[in-house]
């Protein structure tokens, strides 16, 4: 009887939180621009295909974000996600290259995730540096490495279970998205509903009074920057996947890329707040006007001014429905 | 107790990336440095031994068959090689190698500009302290530059051109897929390409062309999404390096070989030329840059002796296909 109210209050609790208003107000969003785009391209948006499509694009965006709002929700930033993954991509395609266990290749692809985020968050605690200098040193010598590894050169792979976890379906849903699914439901179960999610809110929110009223805040911080750095290597491992290799250039873009889906997610850049819900609306949003843009034929040099418009106007109506709500 | 061992773990780890670093560094360089060395003494007697700095525009494996053939030629010939690229298209830190390399006194530079306008002023320079500098690959025009060597990329275009209406039959559709909108022998490419098909191939349609930023996860969503959006297309064609091998994956995705929908793309990267081994690659256009290396040893000795190089040379480009894939480069 007690289990079942408890079930059914968090049961309440989530769905409560699936209309929050910032992620309702996304949703609306995303549900205009996918019926306006139904509309304009009966024949090739709403297909299975095309959804698909969108859902594997953004699925790794969404990922390495789970972990971006983690690390922004406690106040800090990682600029080191995007060759973090790349690096661990690039790290289980040599080791599988070299002839070694193909899943002790991709342990050791994870490894690496984890370490640099340990890196990450030790350095961030005990050095007390800003978070923005040692993930940006870290991105670089993530690079650095990848490129006295490979010359610059792509790692070709042709395991089947790498490629499998880039490209296979199950009962045509892409396994890349069902693992995104999962980890997102995992991320946001976490932030919600443990004392973990409490307390890196806790820590964003106020790191001294977090301190005061008992949290191990440099525990907690090194925590949330591991959890990333794990985020980074299945992120890698997928990339490596759906590339059939390691590229050294896989990473490039996507610190910016989860730091904008968090942000036009709802979360605060001042730490504090924040959902993970609100991450996969913001990978999404911006995934599916990358491929409307595309469908649309628009012309490639307007792509890149749209994408960047819509991050400052939802972020400009959040802003301003709160100070209104206020 | 606890503080020291944090200090002495951070002091290890210092160490550990200081060394992985200065082995990335010198790599290129301590190579030439010695293989050059045991054979200086034979080939050069009288000459004191010349140091040539080679600078790439970023790490990218389209130059080391440069790189490659350079280093074997300066070991016949006996002379240095210092080998640089930063490690982005970041034209700071391009100025900063080709400062570095002035103030150690080369005798000659061979460059690749990441940007002509902005290098053109320290290449000046370098020629003003008595440095020989030739272009490669992309030009300097605004500079003294003593040379250029490398591919018409306007006439390089008109052949994926050719080669995509051949193909075609002369009748068919296309998507293409390019790479930084800033980069010039990119737009001369599309330049030349959509030329020749507007000319010769008028039963050829270009459907669309988009640009995946030279990033692959960018470019694989373009191009999954143009092929959703033109389901009927028949040709995809790659503009820049990370086209080829980013279609060449999404084929073998979805189980597409040539005989499906044909790739016709650019540049002699392994992926792409692995893809033509295995019947997914229709056909590359490739620059000889392997051609290069040698060259530009040979043009800045030449130049150091006091002789005068061709002002432009167009290397030229070359087709691919399952045909000479493994022959191409005799």
């Amino acid at each position: 009887m007690d289990a079942g109210v408890k079930r059914r209050t968090r049961l309440s609790g989530i769905i409560k939180g699936l209309f929050a208003r910032r992620e309702s107000g996304l949703f609306m969003l995303l549900l205009i621009i996918c019926t306006g785009m139904s509309i304009a391209k009966p024949d090739t948006f709403f297909t299975s295909d095309n959804i698909f499509n969108i859902f594997r694009q953004v699925s790794i965006i969404a990922i390495i974000a789970v972990g971006q709002t983690f690390v922004m929700i406690s106040g800090g930033i990682d600029l080191s996600i995007g060759y973090n993954l790349a690096l661990c991509g690039i790290v289980l395609s040599y080791f599988i290259k070299l002839g070694i266990n193909p899943y002790a290749a991709i342990s050791l692809g994870v490894l690496t995730g984890i370490i640099v985020g340990w890196l990450n968050g030790v350095m961030i605690t005990k050095l007390k540096l800003p978070s923005f200098i040692v993930t940006l040193g870290m991105a670089n010598i993530a690079r650095g490495v990848i490129y006295v590894i490979t010359k610059g050169f792509s790692i070709s792979v042709d395991h089947p279970f790498v490629i499998g976890v880039g490209n296979g379906s199950i009962a045509s849903i892409p396994i890349l998205s069902i693992i995104m699914f999962i980890i997102v439901l995992i991320g946001a179960y976490v932030l919600d509903n443990t004392v973990f999610g409490t307390r890196v809110k806790a820590i964003g929110g106020n790191e001294l009074a977090a301190k005061l009223s008992g949290i191990k805040v440099n525990r907690c911080k090194i925590a949330v920057y591991t959890l990333t750095g794990v985020l980074a290597a299945i992120g890698g491992l997928i990339i490596v996947g759906r590339l059939y290799a390691g590229n050294p250039n896989a990473g490039a873009n996507f610190e910016m890329d989860s730091i904008a889906a968090t942000i036009v997610g709802g979360t605060s850049l001042a730490g504090g707040e924040g959902t993970i819900l609100g991450a996969l609306l913001g990978a999404l949003l911006l995934g599916v006007i990358k491929n409307s843009l595309v469908l649309l034929n628009v012309n490639m040099y307007w792509q890149t001014v749209a994408v960047g418009s819509i991050i400052i106007v939802v972020c400009a109506i959040d802003q301003f429905t709160k100070r209104k709500a206020e | 107790m606890k503080r020291k061992l944090f200090f002495r773990m951070m002091a290890l780890i210092l160490a550990l990336v200081f060394m992985v670093s200065l082995a990335g560094c010198s790599s290129p360089a301590s190579n030439a440095q010695t293989s050059s060395e045991q054979n200086a003494a034979p080939t050069q007697e009288v000459k004191k031994e010349r140091t040539f700095g080679i600078v790439f525009p970023v790490v990218h494996p389209f130059f080391e068959p440069v790189a490659a053939t350079a280093e074997k030629y300066a070991k016949e010939v006996g002379c240095k090689l210092i080998i640089k690229a930063p490690d982005k298209f970041d034209v700071r830190q391009q100025i900063e190698i080709l400062e570095n390399l002035i103030a150690m006194k080369v005798d000659g530079i061979a460059v690749v500009p990441t940007d002509s306008e902005a290098v053109a002023p320290i290449v000046n320079k370098a020629i003003e302290k008595g440095i020989q500098v030739i272009a490669f690959e992309s030009d300097i025009p605004k500079s003294n530059r003593k040379g250029f060597m490398g591919t018409d990329n306007l006439k390089a275009g008109q052949k994926l051109g050719e080669e995509i209406g051949k193909q075609l039959g002369g009748k068919g559709k296309l998507i293409v897929c390019t790479g930084l909108p800033t980069q010039l022998s990119l737009n001369q490419r599309l330049d030349g390409m959509k030329e020749v098909i507007k000319r010769d191939y008028p039963g050829v349609e270009i459907l669309d062309i988009q640009s995946g930023q030279g990033d692959p996860s960018i470019t694989m969503s373009v191009i999954e999404s143009m092929i959703q959006a033109h389901p009927d297309f028949d040709v995809f064609s790659g503009i820049d390096a990370t086209g080829g091998p980013v279609a060449a994956a999404i084929w073998k995705a979805r189980g597409w070989t040539k005989n499906d929908k044909k790739i016709i793309t650019f540049d002699n990267v392994p992926e792409n030329v692995q893809g033509v081994k295995d019947g997914i690659i229709t056909s590359l256009i490739s620059q000889r840059q392997w051609t290069w290396g040698d060259q530009i040893v040979k043009d800045l000795n030449t130049l150091c002796d006091g002789g005068m190089v061709s002002n432009y040379v167009d290397t030229g480009s070359i087709v691919i296909t399952s045909e000479n894939v493994d022959t191409y480069m005799n």
